[in-house]
């Protein structure tokens, strides 16, 4: 089942992938990874050093597999941010070697 | 007494969208009001991506997608009264709010609802039981954690399967957090099937359709729930009865429109969508206040909030101009076969018009038709997501300009 909802068929033949049933190329793209191995997106709150605000909220500029999503999450848990930020900034390069970045989705002043 | 040309009351998505047109169309004096201290709403504590696909075509997460607005609104210097509470609305535009320092007593020559909504409570959904601590709208839950930096439990059951129950039931499990359950009273998801996938397909959280909380037990925190099933009169069936052990309730049962001061007004509200009634302006029946956004009916994604704001404020700039046609006769969408609400709910001006209808139960291909004005086939429909289609202006020029009233009805046909 895609998100748009296509009901989608995969089928494995000598190493090759077929899906049937999406009706858009963003949908193939995504029953394809979703079969081989799937990517999300990381979303989650930092806590904050000397601004009134609590947590600050960040995400992944780039998609990245599904089973690093708690690793990362447990390793984010021991960084702390502090003010200024703008939004868009980059606050980890790299995150723990998945090739993106973890990115501030709003500011701090 | 202050005198305004457009005053907005609400700025979330829907708000800021109205001031930016509103003042891209000409409008200079422009009071947004919120009794937030911070604006952009709701999106501020949905700090999960899925925001813009539509306006933006970017996956976006809420700060940012309200970020953009914000900084748009900041570029043309249009005021936001933060911390600040309207208190009362009059048929008449006229309005009361009040701050930490200030009394506003306004005039206005039009007014944008763009309150938003609120969710239902346990009291709404009556489960019988204890009162302890650890009970949250799955709202509430959110912005303990996402902004005020909390966390509300550590062993979950999450009642409702809306959006924000899945949502909180993927970020409380990335927290470490142990869910336990969704129930659901319904025998399908209630709300996107995206967050179904993302959120507990991707960590295997239970999900049990056509079962309900029964009864809560503990007595200075919650410390079991009974979970029933529901048999076919929709009964709880005694027989299916187990208590699971958990510290929280989550509660994601619905959001309602927070119409007190569309009612204050004595505004006509739409029982089937809970906001005003409205016409293809999205003027509500009293002429100069407009209606959009979730206070005027629960949307499942932001992007259609915003666009409701923008033609909210396009109707309000030409108001404010006396250059919107006054309304002599107002034709009527009626829900027909399997058809629960249709947004707006009058026909009145002629320019291109989207429609916003739920279905009220789940079917697979489906056409929906309009009258025999438009129709739009779908691979299938779900009361979760709303159905969005457009009927064009050139279409209701011959309808706009006869003499008679038209019903139009709304109908989905499955197959």
């Amino acid at each position: 089942m895609c998100p748009k909802g296509c009901h989608t068929w995969v089928s494995e033949k000598n190493g090759r992938v077929d899906i049937q049933g999406a009706k858009c190329k963003k949908g193939i793209e995504y029953v394809r990874n979703e079969y081989i191995r799937p990517v999300r997106f990381l979303t989650t709150t930092l806590a904050v050093e000397g601004a009134d605000i609590q947590r600050l909220s960040v995400r992944t500029n780039g998609k990245i597999h599904r089973e690093l999503l708690i690793p990362c999450i447990e390793y984010l848990k021991t960084r702390k941010v502090f003010p200024p930020v703008r939004v868009g900034e980059v606050i980890v390069e790299n995150l723990l070697g998945t090739g993106v970045d973890l990115v501030s989705t709003n500011e701090l002043e | 007494m202050v005198k305004l040309d457009l005053a907005i009351i609400g700025a979330g998505p829907a708000g800021l969208a109205a001031a930016i047109r509103a003042r891209e169309e000409g409008i200079r004096d422009i009071v947004l009001f919120d009794r937030d201290e911070r604006p952009g709403g709701i999106l501020q504590q949905c700090i999960h991506t899925g925001f813009g696909l539509v306006m933006f075509k970017e996956e976006l997460t809420g700060p940012e997608y309200a970020n953009r607005y914000i900084t748009e609104l900041r570029s043309l210097k249009i005021p936001v009264e933060l911390d600040t509470a309207v208190l009362e609305l009059g048929k008449d535009r006229s309005i009361t709010a009040v701050s930490r320092n200030r009394i506003w007593r306004c005039s206005c020559k039009a007014i944008i609802l763009a309150m938003g909504c609120r969710e239902r409570t346990r009291y709404a959904v009556a489960i019988p039981g204890t009162r302890p601590a650890g009970i949250f709208t799955a709202g509430k839950a959110q912005r303990l954690m996402n902004i005020d930096g909390y966390l509300p439990g550590k062993s979950i059951v999450i009642l409702g399967s809306g959006d924000i129950g899945m949502i909180m039931a993927r970020r409380l499990t990335l927290e470490g957090c142990d869910v336990k359950a969704v129930i659901e009273k319904n025998p399908y998801v209630g709300g996107l099937l995206r967050n179904k996938v993302q959120c507990l397909d991707d960590f295997s959280i239970p999900l049990f359709l056509g079962h309900t909380v029964t009864e809560i037990h503990g007595a200075e925190r919650v410390e079991n729930v009974t979970v029933c099933r529901l048999d076919n009169d929709g009964k709880p069936d005694e027989t299916t009865k187990k208590d699971v052990e958990c510290d929280t309730l989550l509660l994601s049962v619905g959001l309602v429109p927070e119409n007190e001061l569309t009612r204050m007004a004595a505004i006509d509200i739409d029982h089937s969508t809970g906001g005003a009634f409205v016409d293809n302006m999205l003027e509500t029946e009293t002429r100069g206040i407009f209606s959009c956004g979730n206070v005027l009916h629960v949307s499942d994604v932001v992007d259609f909030v915003s666009l409701e704001g923008e033609i909210a404020a396009t109707g309000s700039a030409m108001r404010i101009r006396g250059t919107l046609p006054e309304r002599r006769k107002w034709n009527s969408f009626i829900a027909g076969r399997n058809i629960r609400q249709i947004v707006p709910q009058t026909l009145t001006q002629e320019r291109e018009t989207p429609l916003f209808i739920r279905v009220c139960e789940p079917t697979g291909p489906a056409k929906i038709a309009v009258g025999d004005l438009v129709q739009k086939n779908v691979p299938l429909s779900r009361p979760g997501e709303i159905i969005d289609l457009v009927i064009q202006r050139k279409t209701l020029k011959g309808l706009l300009r006869t003499q008679r009233i038209h019903r139009i009805e709304v109908s989905c046909f499955e197959g």
